[in-house]
């Protein structure tokens, strides 16, 4: 299994370094800040709601970052927790099982699973603000 | 598709890096990315190993079974379109019980037969029937009661309480699901007219 999946894994990984080592994230991250502040919703925390729905083993890459920069019981370590544990990987889950059936028409899935994952990433960060904020 | 998601990160990266002139950085990016996927991935296969073990040890006594078997009845509610009592009810039945104790691994062979089996209900094989978008809706939105994999992270990073989000988890989850499965009957009721 593991021969499996490396490849994928180091893709996905190199993926997601190159894009927040380049510098491209922290330019998007500075530009919606102020929006996050209002909602108290700390900025690092956004890539993860981001990544979470198109690559579970992504986020989970993101998470442990997060957990060896400011520890799994920080409130943004909390935060991630919270919201990788409410979704699945939506994405990877839609192409998978309508592809193994030869689906090509698949309406209006894709937007309505998106909407879940939404509905749940709110839901963390108010709850987890209610809970520990 | 996912495989696009990819590439136009890494497209995006490799040309933000040289725009602001910052090639020393996506060097040993590129060169470190590889030993940190490594690393993690050695860190991460004992816990799955141990966690996929345990679900094989619930399918084999048939825990599993008797679980969705008593999940089943309810499930018609959601999908008014299969006939009582068709296997892919169980099949579906199967697969959100193994999502809602975390093994992800377990629910993906379920979820494929019961696409499968939907398929077979299905009336124009190359469009999504109402069942399976119900089906994916739900299985995506999380349904996850007891999140191994993140547990075991925390546990990793030496969390003084590791299963303290469980409960933050299961609100969340539920208001995902809820959120999912309304805007489907919502849109599904559009499509009809």
């Amino acid at each position: 299994m593991i021969t499996n999946l490396f490849p994928t894994f180091i893709a996905m990984i190199l993926a997601v370094n190159l894009f927040t080592n380049s510098g491209v994230l922290d330019f998007i991250l500075s530009l919606i800040k102020p929006v996050l502040d209002v909602f108290k919703i700390p900025s690092e925390i956004f890539p993860l709601a981001i990544i979470r729905p198109i690559s579970g083993s992504a986020s989970l890459a993101y998470l442990n970052s997060i957990f060896a920069k400011h520890g799994p019981d920080s409130f943004i370590g909390l935060l991630g927790s919270v919201m990788q544990g409410c979704t699945d990987t939506t994405l990877y889950v839609i192409s998978l099982y309508f592809g193994s059936i030869g689906i090509k028409k698949i309406r209006h899935s894709m937007f309505a699973a998106l909407f879940a994952d939404l509905c749940g990433i709110v839901a963390s960060i108010i709850i987890v603000n209610l809970f520990w904020g | 598709m996912v495989n696009i998601i990819w590439i136009i990160l890494i497209a995006i990266g490799i040309l933000y890096g040289i725009l602001t002139n910052n090639l020393e950085t996506i060097n040993t990016t590129i060169v470190d990315s590889t030993k940190i996927s490594l690393e993690m991935l050695f860190k991460i296969f004992p816990v799955l190993a141990l966690w996929m073990g345990i679900t094989k040890i619930a399918e084999v006594s048939g825990l599993l079974k008797k679980l969705s078997n008593k999940l089943s009845p309810l499930l018609t509610k959601f999908f008014p379109e299969i006939p009582v009592g068709h296997e892919s009810l169980s099949l579906i039945a199967s697969n959100m019980i193994a999502n809602i104790f975390g093994l992800g691994s377990a629910a993906t062979p379920f979820g494929l037969k019961a696409m499968s089996s939907l398929q077979k209900l299905n009336k124009n094989k190359k469009v999504a029937s109402r069942s399976m978008i119900t089906f994916l809706v739900i299985n995506t939105s999380g349904l996850t009661l007891i999140p191994t994999t993140i547990i075991s992270l925390r546990m990793m990073y030496g969390s003084l309480e590791p299963t303290k989000i469980v409960m933050a988890c299961i609100i969340s989850t539920f208001f995902a699901t809820l959120g999912g499965i309304v805007i489907d009957k919502l849109l599904a009721r559009r499509y009809k007219n």
